[in-house]
Parts: structure tokens; sequence; C-alpha cells
């Protein structure tokens, strides 16, 4: 079996047995796509009543290799307001890089990180150049070099 | 133990098997004996010099990817890597009573009692049963909740036991370790343990029968010793090393040594982490398995799992021994279809002429992403050359279907792979003039 596939089917046994609380497992057909449902807990009032639905891709070489994961817009699902959240759903954090990945991060601590990042948030905007990116990126979040300069979030 | 391996690789198990049963805790003992990277129980745990350990293939395929330890980031070497046998030994002794202990512990609270009072019975007969030079009474009474854990703790022991002696009015010989007639010992001695096992060919210890009588001696004794311990290779500066050579070191190595060049790399260093990892193996595979498990590599991640994709295409097409005919066989339909794309989008144009001009931007258009997307094999990866994402940019799709964002269009084409098939294309087809249409067509 495949390296990433076992992993991945540990992982997903997981997720199916017990989740923590805000995170729920939408879909996960196969182990190249899943998505998830997270929920900010506390009375941040940017976040609250909203669910918000995460992307996740696996390539073969996870978990040597970060997952891409981005927030996803559906009808009832935002993108979140977050200064280091694109409006096209694409999320500026180190441990989603390959500098601040390490294999022992997982689906599930990646959607706890992503909670506590929104939780800690009180500034209602999208990060600085984001209508110039939004409109002319089109590459994939793992190929590009966020600058990671912001300790507070 | 071999057993024990194999079923777990078939079988997911996981730490949180635990938690509904009466046993919770042991979910910490079981986590705590399993790599953190692949979730799985260590096989061959290495520790760190930063005192983490993982799995020799999982920390080896980390430090190659970015040369630190994956639990503390703090930078680490493969040479710093050391076994850690105790925590192999202790990984597989859970792993041989996990099954049991977790059917015992699934086992409802009420009938418990008697169930296994019973088994307990049973097991003492069992050992009652069973020659009494195998008997361990102490160990197999206190060591066992099932029947089936009691036979495995005896035969462990028995293959282990030193005392074991056939019965056959023959010793061991103190000196070589050979089974001789009790009344000829002190003249086996004298004469310095002449090779007496043609006499005694069926008498040899347990476990040494399939290694050459020559051998019987040192695989009685230390039988993991008797095998040959791999060399670890060394790792290659690809960046000094030419392509032949490179070649060169994977056809010695049984290996195929066809790609291209950043296949080739990629091919060689997982064979060294592959390799390497096993070389630390108590139990090292043999060179064929090894293959197998780079074959599976090579299916996941390798040449055939990025041979669609955009990069590779491009130098598939490109390679000198590139088959064109069957690749305009396979793809005949996908041409056709471009070419009647072509044709329709040539009238569409001419009529669009007829009515308004275009807009500069427009005319200059580089991308053909209308015409591209026919093709149904073609991946159309940003950069990825392991991408197995499909990303198609049909204008007929539905807005939520459509990449996540808005492309502008001072981009440069989606893939220059349509470039290099219509260069087959004009070979094949003689449809260079068609092509300029093509291009400046709009969606």
């Amino acid at each position: 079996m495949a390296f990433a596939t076992k992993r991945l089917g540990k992982e997903l046994t997981k997720l199916h047995g017990s989740l923590p609380p805000g995170i729920e497992l939408v879909s996960a057909e196969g182990f190249e796509e899943w998505l998830l449902d997270i929920k900010v807990l506390d009375a941040n009032p940017l976040y609250l009543n909203q669910t918000y639905r995460l992307k996740f891709k696996f390539s073969p070489s996870y978990p040597i290799e970060p997952p891409e994961v981005t927030f996803v817009n559906t009808k009832d699902r935002p993108i979140p307001m977050h200064p280091h959240i694109y409006s096209n759903g694409i999320i500026c954090l180190d441990l989603l890089g390959s500098q601040g990945w390490t294999p022992i991060q997982n689906v599930e601590s990646i959607c706890m990180s992503l909670q506590s990042m929104l939780t800690g948030n009180t500034k209602n905007e999208r990060p600085e150049g984001d209508q110039l990116f939004v409109a002319n990126n089109r590459r994939r979040p793992r190929d590009i070099d966020f600058y990671y300069h912001d300790n507070t979030v | 133990m071999d057993r024990a391996s194999k079923d777990d690789a078939f079988e997911v198990t996981d730490s949180t098997d635990w938690l509904d049963t009466p046993m919770k805790s042991l979910a910490g003992v079981d986590a705590a004996l399993r790599c953190q990277v692949c979730r799985d129980f260590y096989s061959t745990p290495m520790i760190t010099s930063c005192s983490h350990t993982f799995c020799s293939l999982c920390i080896r395929r980390s430090l190659n990817n970015d040369g630190k330890c994956p639990a503390c980031r703090s930078p680490e070497q493969e040479m710093k890597l050391r076994n850690n046998n105790a925590m192999e030994d202790l990984v597989e002794a859970f792993k041989r009573g996990r099954a049991d202990i977790l059917a015992f512990a699934r086992i409802p609270a009420i009938p418990v009692a008697p169930t296994r009072k019973r088994s307990l019975e049973q097991a003492e007969e069992d050992v009652e049963d069973s020659s009494p030079k195998r008997r361990r009474s102490g160990r197999t009474k206190s060591s066992s909740q099932t029947k089936s854990s009691q036979k495995a703790t005896v035969v462990a022991d028995s293959d282990g036991d030193s005392d074991y002696s056939p019965e056959d009015g023959t010793v061991e010989c103190p000196i070589c370790q050979r089974r001789v007639k009790e009344t000829g010992i002190n003249k086996h001695i004298d004469d310095g343990c002449p090779d007496e096992l043609q006499a005694f060919p069926h008498i040899t210890k347990p476990g040494s029968s399939r290694t050459g009588s020559g051998y019987a001696k040192s695989s009685i004794q230390l039988p993991e010793k008797a095998i040959k311990r791999p060399e670890r290779l060394p790792q290659l500066n690809y960046s000094t090393t030419k392509d032949n050579v490179l070649k060169k070191k994977l056809t010695d190595a049984g290996l195929s040594a066809g790609g291209n060049r950043q296949l080739l790399e990629k091919r060689y260093k997982e064979w060294i982490t592959l390799w390497n990892a096993n070389c630390d193996a108590t139990k090292p595979k043999s060179k064929g398995e090894l293959k197998r498990e780079l074959e599976i590599w090579e299916r996941t991640q390798g040449g055939r799992a990025t041979a669609s994709s955009s990069t590779q295409m491009g130098a598939i097409i490109r390679d000198k021994e590139f088959d064109r005919d069957a690749w305009s066989g396979k793809h005949n339909d996908d041409f056709k279809q471009l070419i009647a794309n072509a044709k329709r989008k040539a009238q569409a144009k001419k009529s669009e002429n007829t009515s308004s001009a275009n807009t500069p931007a427009e005319s200059a258009g580089t991308a053909t992403p209308d015409v591209a997307p026919t093709t149904p094999d073609v991946v159309i990866g940003d950069n990825g050359n392991d991408d197995p994402i499909l990303i198609e940019d049909t204008p007929e799709k539905p807005a939520s279907q459509k990449r996540f964002f808005d492309e502008s269009n001072s981009d440069p084409p989606p893939s220059s792979q349509y470039q290099s098939k219509l260069g087959v294309l004009d070979k094949d087809a003689g449809l260079a003039s068609d092509i300029t249409t093509i291009r400046s067509v709009q969606p």
C-alpha cells in the first residue's frame, strides 16, 4: 500500500471515530481530496454562527509534503474575513508551506490551527493586495512563496 | 513476528481501537509505539540526535525532503540516526499481544469472569499436555488471557530454548555444538570435532535445517548473524554527477534507467532511502522485495504517476525515442476533434470579424483555452510534475467548477504542451496554416 494512502486511511478512521468540537468531515472520497467544515467556537463577532468549508488536496508524497488547504466558497459557506486569508480562499499560513510543514501535522491538527487562527483574529480585513493577487494569481498555493512576517496570528 | 507485521499492512489498526473498551489507558501505550509520520507501529525505529524516534524509512524520507526533525524541526542528518532497539523490541512484543488483548478487552463485561476462568483452566491443561521440556509454567500462567496467546508464548519459548534436546542418546558438543552420541563425546572432542554430521543428518537443531550443514554451527546459536548485512549506499552529489554515471548506477542496481534527468534523480534517491532504511532493519529484506517497494513508489510518485502531467508530457514528446505512430494513434480522436474545433472557430471568427472588431487584448491573446481541453487525457497542471489533479479551463463549465479564481489575460499560455502537440499535428497532418487561426480565436 502506498505511503500516503496508508497514512490517510488511518487519519480517516480517526476522523470517522472522534473529532474535536467544531470540526466536521463533509466528504472524503478517495485519498486525493477531502472536504471538512470548521466553526469558530468562541464568541468572536467576525465568525459568529458561521461555518467554513475547507478543501484538502493530498499529493502522493503526503505527509512528507504538506497538503494543499484552501477555503471554498459555496452558497452558505463564505470565505472567512482574515488578514491572512485571500478572498479566493487561499490561506497564508506557515505550517501549510513547505518551510513550516512537518509530517507529524495532520488533517485534524491543521483544522485546529485554522480554528485558532480565526479565533485570535480581530481585524475585519483581507490581506494587503488581495484584489491584485486574486485577479492575477494562477499558481497553486504550494507554489506561492509567501512571506511570513506576522507572528501575532 | 512476520505474520503480525504482514497482517498489519492490510488492516488499519489505530490507537483509538482501545477507546471503546474498558482498557482505555492502552490507547496511550498504543499511540506511543507508533511513528508520528506514518501513524503505524514503528518499523525499524531510529532515534535522532534530538531524541525523537521515527521509522527508518519515514525519517530518511523526511530528512531527504527538508533535513529537519519532523517533531522539533531541529536540523538533523541521516548519518546521525541510531537504532532504537529497545523500542523495536517493545513494538514487536506489543504487536504480538495486541490482537489478543484487544479481543479480550472487547468481550462484554459480565460474561468475562467465567469465560476467563475456563480459558485459563483449558490453557493449563494445554500446558500439562505439552512435553515437560517445553513447559514454562510460571511465565505462561501469568502472561496469558486467552488460549491462543498461551500457545504463542509456549512456541516462542521453545524456539529460543537452549536446554532443548532431542532424546535420541546424543549430547551437544560444547565446542562445535553438533549433536554427538553420548558414548562417543569424549572421542569426538579428543579428535578435534571431526565432521560427523554425515552420520547424523537429521540431528540438527530446529531452525538450522535451511542452511547448509557446513554452517550449522553459526546458524544454531545466532541465526541473525548468518545473514549478510547489506552495506549502506552513499548519497550522491547530483549536481556533479553526469547523466551517464547516474544511469549506470541505476542499471548496476538493476533498476530502470528510463525517464528524464529529474526522474532518474528522484528514482535513485528513493532507492538509496529504501536501501539504507533496510540496512537498519534487524531482518533485512531481500533486494527483490526492495525493488517491489520501489515499484510501488514508481506507480504512485515516480515515472508512471507523473507521465501524464504537463511538464513530463512535453519531455516525452521531445524525447528522441518518442513513438510518433503510437502517440498519433492513441490521440487520433483528440486530434480530429481539435481540427474540427479549429475549423469551427475559424468560421466563427470570420463571421465575427464582419460584425465587430476584436479588442487589442483579444487579438493579441496567446492562450487557447477553448481548444485545448477537448483532449480528455491531458492534464493541465500549472507546474506540477507530480500533480494528479485535473484542472481544466473549459469555458462551457459553470462558474463554480472553474478554477477558484479568475485568470488574467496577461498570463502566459496555459501550457506549452499544446504548442508541442500542435507541433506534432503540424508534422503529421500538415495543419500549420490552421494554427495561426486557432491562436487568435477567443473563448
